[in-house]
């Protein structure tokens, strides 16, 4: 059965304003996502990821402008939709995660008012429903003592219940997407795991669809369904996760897969892309974007900037090499 | 669940520790709170008592020097100056809180509404603050006085008026250092509107810097008044005020040196002790110390 694509990116451009003129943050990012899937954002700091994130909700920073392009989300275009219409979407239908949950709570309001709050505002519901929902919430993420927390502070939690605190709030309005912008970053591994699998039990419960943003190919091979990888502003190879890891065609998403620390890579030096991503001001386009740091960069890398091939149905790879993959 | 109410009776405990630790450690904010204490003490006895009418005249008695009928004396006029102090501490009072009060307020929004927005609209109201604070308060306050005419409310709006900038300049500063934090993007990214995330999400995170300047800007409102009266454009007679009763002692500085002590003495004290509690506030919230 085939699912609706209930977000579609086409073709969106987006510049940061600079003194001198403009610079090209996002060139061409194109994808769609299906309801009730799991997407994977990965590529190095620096990429896009979050930037594009932003983007679909319309959170971006005063100096960055959609140049080019639509957002469609479930059959309406967000680029130019009103501030308030969005804020009503905002929450409601898409929420987010943040990469910090030291900072994304407000030091100076307890864990009820933030939770409950975002329940009121989106929600008609009384004060005394919105608290019995956010008790059953923050009991569905794994946080026992919901009832003292509402009346705790976040500096009383540690950063895995934070983290937890701030999926509920993501949750509350049972909204169609999540996106998170690499929710496990800054947590240590155990607590990694176990924020990935309420991931999964929210993905598979609700049915809400959620796009993962990381920087670790590990952790998207673990949780997502399809994967899109990114690289100074562009979608350089995207396929089924099964298929990336069974056959990746970019040399940088395989660079990428190489650095991974895996058991059998024991005692071994781990591999490491050479190089570093080209800045905002550097990034020319009549050339592959990647062939400074290529391992298999041919001539016509540096002449001309590939276009995407088709390798296997939702396969495709903005790579010379991928030509000869072409079907 | 015994446990946990353990936890708490001792969390509540190690409150009233701590704040007898930062009082003995911290000077000012003890003395100055001790301060506050006795003049707020005084303010409201004098609603209910004071030893005589302040304003009743009294002939025969002009010009007594601090007896035991008399604490302080009494003035050209035969006013016990007691009562005549205790009546002016309300008059202190009610200028300092509401003139703080507007500055507060309408200070407080500009520089919230600058601060978060930024850009324009920013540009737009610091600009008219900066034309606001090229002025000498005291003249900002003459010039409204003059077109208003003088008295006690005239003051005090005069005097709130020119404390607005200072507030608006605090504000704004506490709001553009908040409105890039991460707790304010995940309000947005909820859908919450400008209005709900100034006041619920980073007004109590600003609210600490705006109580300490509260504290010493009273101070310096009540500083204010006493020159304004002195000057004979604040509170009009027979109303009580320090600095109106100041004005009055100076013709008899040689007569009844006693007139003008007391309440030389308690505009010094006012003055110290909001400074003081503005300063003992600040260094205790520091979190350096």
């Amino acid at each position: 059965m085939e699912k609706e694509k209930f977000l579609e990116l086409n073709d969106l451009y987006l510049e940061f304003k600079v003194d001198k003129g403009s610079l090209k943050a996002l060139e061409g990012i194109s994808f769609y996502m299906k309801k009730g899937e799991i997407l994977g954002l990965v590529g190095e700091s620096g990429c896009g990821k979050s930037i594009t994130a932003l983007s679909i909700v319309g959170l971006l920073p005063n100096t960055a402008k959609i140049s080019k392009g639509e957002i469609w989300f479930k059959g309406e275009t967000l680029q130019n939709m009103k501030e308030e219409n969005l804020r009503k979407i905002r929450g409601k239908e898409i929420s987010m995660i943040f990469q910090e949950p030291m900072t994304s709570l407000n030091p100076v309001l307890n864990i009820g008012e933030q939770v409950m709050e975002h329940a009121m505002l989106h929600l008609d519901i009384s004060r005394s429903e919105a608290r019995k929902l956010a008790i059953e919430m923050l009991k569905s993420v794994g946080l026992s003592r919901a009832e003292e927390l509402l009346k705790e502070y976040p500096h009383q939690l540690s950063g895995g219940m934070k983290q937890r605190v701030m999926i509920a709030l993501a949750l509350i309005c049972r909204p169609e997407l999540i996106i998170a912008d690499e929710p496990t970053t800054a947590l240590d591994v155990t607590i990694q795991a176990q924020i990935l699998d309420l991931l999964k039990k929210i993905n598979k419960e609700f049915e809400t669809s959620i796009l993962f943003i990381s920087h670790d190919l590990g952790v998207i091979n673990e949780l997502c369904d399809r994967v899109l990888v990114m690289y100074a502003g562009e979608i350089v190879e995207s396929a089924k996760v099964k298929d990336l890891f069974i056959n990746p065609i970019h040399p940088y998403t395989i660079g990428l897969m190489d650095s991974i620390p895996a058991p059998e890579k024991k005692g071994k030096e781990l591999y490491f892309i050479p190089g570093r991503i080209p800045g905002l001001e550097e990034r020319k386009g009549d050339s592959c974007r990647f062939s400074p740091r290529c391992p298999k960069a041919q001539d016509i890398c540096f002449k001309e900037h590939p276009k995407v091939y088709d390798v296997t149905g939702e396969h495709k790879a903005m790579c010379i090499l991928a030509e000869k993959e072409e079907s | 669940m015994s446990e946990m109410k353990n936890v708490n009776l001792k969390n509540a405990e190690s409150k009233g520790f701590k704040l007898r630790k930062a009082l003995k450690k911290n000077k000012s904010l003890l003395i100055g709170s001790i301060i506050v204490i006795i003049l707020l003490t005084i303010m409201i006895v004098s609603f209910f008592y004071t030893p005589f009418d302040p304003n009743g005249m009294n002939i025969v008695d002009r010009f007594k020097s601090p007896d035991s009928t008399y604490i302080f004396g009494t003035d050209n006029f035969g006013r016990d100056i007691l009562s005549r102090i205790m009546e002016g501490a309300k008059t202190a009072f009610f200028v300092g809180s509401v003139s703080v009060g507007i500055a507060l307020v309408i200070g407080g929004v500009i520089g919230a509404v600058a601060g978060y927005f930024g850009g324009w609209i920013d540009e737009l109201f610091m600009r008219l603050i900066d034309a606001l604070m090229a002025f000498p308060g005291i003249l900002i306050a003459i010039m409204f006085i003059a077109v208003f005419g003088a008295g006690m409310v005239n003051t005090t709006i005069a005097l709130g008026i020119m404390g607005i900038p200072t507030f608006a300049r605090v504000s704004r500063s506490g709001f553009i250092q908040y409105r890039e934090f991460e707790f304010v993007k995940a309000a947005k990214s909820i859908g919450a509107n400008p209005v709900r995330i100034i006041a619920i999400h980073i007004l109590p995170n600003v609210i600490s810097v705006l109580i300490i300047t509260s504290s010493i800007a009273f101070a310096s409102a009540i500083l204010s008044e006493s020159a304004l009266s002195y000057l004979g454009l604040g509170v009009q007679p027979p109303d009580a005020s320090w600095g109106r009763m100041l004005n009055e002692a100076q013709s008899y500085l040689s007569k009844a040196p006693w007139y003008a002590i007391a309440p030389g003495f308690m505009i010094t004290l006012t003055v110290l002790g909001f400074n003081l509690l503005g300063d003992g506030i600040q260094d205790a919230l520091d979190p350096r110390k």
